[in-house]
């Protein structure tokens, strides 16, 4: 009888309050819908690595952590494998055929770089604050590349800020947008020119920006390289079993996994810590000033050119795809109901997608640099 | 009150001189980070006009 009990002398407060958080995952994941592919196994895995053992570190916790070091730890395989499905996912038709329009994309990282600046204020060093800012990359697989990477001692905080505010796209960004534009602003209504792109384009397409982004961000090779090639599955028109599945089971059978190997790092001692509602603050600071960049950009554009930009779609440049074009298409057809602003949006969100992985390369690049890694 | 003003800004300098080349360093990424995101874009785009000017239809 004895036996049976022991365990229960193992249990401590910290492991009470990771299974609150674990079960408030679940609940947000399952209730409120909340990215639930991502938050589901993540606050079960929070569960799993938070139940008493006899030993830290063995029975299922040894299982996690086996995963988290094949999966992460060494080479980042989980977050590489789930952008070939990303990749095969995304069509990159509206950006090609309008492809000024990824200078927005560009400009919706600025929140990352600010963020950067304001965690280092805040007394984290230069990895911790590189991983903290890559939150406002808005990309799951991105922001745990460039944590693991840099070895990051908050990976868990940072994977659930980043996959929290990803969900949250359609409450964050409607204020701030209508904040920083006016109403004659979010009615200007923009003609979709977009003709239709060669097949032999977007062909070479994924091709191509993964050859340029090499030369410049060597770092973001694997990252861009991986995403590209699941675009490029998906474009070639032979492959679309495999294209099939890279969209579907590929993409599932990792997130599963994902999912629950990011909880290796949600045990209580690494979890329970005030930089962890830093950090959950600092995600919020970058996923807005991310926004505020992409519509300022527009805004200066406007100043120069004949042919106005609804501002608006500035902020679909964040990479959470397709919640954040979505957002600015609502918002536009709210102000006018003839206003449609999808195509526009959609161009710009998927630009976003390429540059929070150019950003996250350059970050890689710049930090490793400085800290000789 | 005077002495007061004075002693929040000598805290505010002492701060910032201890963490004045961390902050420094964070600014210098910054700043080139987005320099060369837009540089990199600016040639993808290029890149992609020139496709779309070979390839149109």
């Amino acid at each position: 009888m004895e036996t049976l009990l022991q365990n229960f002398g193992n249990i401590e407060l910290a492991h009470v309050i990771m299974w609150c958080i674990g079960g408030l995952l679940i609940y947000l994941a399952i209730s409120k819908e909340m990215e639930p592919t991502l938050l589901l196994p993540m606050g079960f895995g929070a569960i799993l690595m938070n139940l008493p053992v006899p030993v830290a570190g063995t029975g299922v916790q040894a299982v996690i952590n086996a995963l988290f070091d094949i999966g992460i730890d060494y080479h980042e395989l989980f977050p590489l494998l789930l952008f070939v499905g990303i990749g095969a996912m995304i069509d990159f038709g509206p950006l090609l055929s309008n492809p000024k329009l990824m200078i927005f994309g560009a400009a919706a990282q600025f929140g990352i770089f600010f963020t950067l600046f304001l965690a280092s204020l805040f007394g984290f060093d230069l990895k911790d604050a590189a991983s903290i800012a890559i939150i406002g990359a808005a990309d799951g697989p991105t922001a745990i590349f460039v944590a693991g990477q840099l070895m990051s001692d908050y990976m868990a905080a940072i994977m659930v800020a980043a996959y929290s505010y990803m969900a949250l796209v359609p409450l964050v960004q409607p204020p701030i947008i209508k904040l920083c534009t006016t109403k004659k602003e979010r009615l200007i209504k923009m003609k979709y020119t977009g003709g239709t792109v060669s097949q032999r384009t977007k062909i070479i397409f994924p091709i191509a920006v993964t050859m340029i982004v090499a030369l410049v961000a060597p770092d973001a090779v694997a990252l861009i390289g991986f995403l590209m090639f699941g675009n490029l599955i998906r474009e070639c028109g032979v492959l679309n079993s495999l294209s099939d599945t890279a969209q579907n089971s590929l993409a599932n059978l990792i997130t599963i996994f994902l999912g629950i190997t990011i909880a290796a790092r949600m045990r209580a001692e690494e979890f329970l810590r005030f930089e962890t509602l830093l950090i959950m603050g600092l995600g919020l600071v970058a996923f807005v000033v991310d926004t505020f960049g992409g519509i300022m950009v527009a805004k200066i554009i406007n100043i120069f050119s004949k042919e106005k930009i609804n501002p608006m779609i500035g902020a679909a440049g964040i990479s959470a795809f397709p919640m954040s074009a979505r957002v600015v298409h609502k918002l536009g057809l709210e102000e006018d109901s003839s206003n449609f602003l999808l195509m526009h949006s959609i161009g710009v969100n998927v630009s976003g997608q390429i540059a929070s992985v150019i950003a996250g390369g350059l970050i890689l690049a710049l930090v490793k640099g400085i800290l000789g890694l | 009150m005077h002495k007061f003003i004075l002693n929040i800004g000598y805290a505010i300098m002492d701060f910032f001189a201890a963490k004045g080349p961390q902050i420094g360093t964070a600014l210098e990424i910054a700043g080139v980070g987005m320099l060369g995101i837009f540089v990199v874009i600016g040639v993808i785009v290029c890149a992609v006009l020139l496709l779309n000017k070979v390839f149109s239809k």
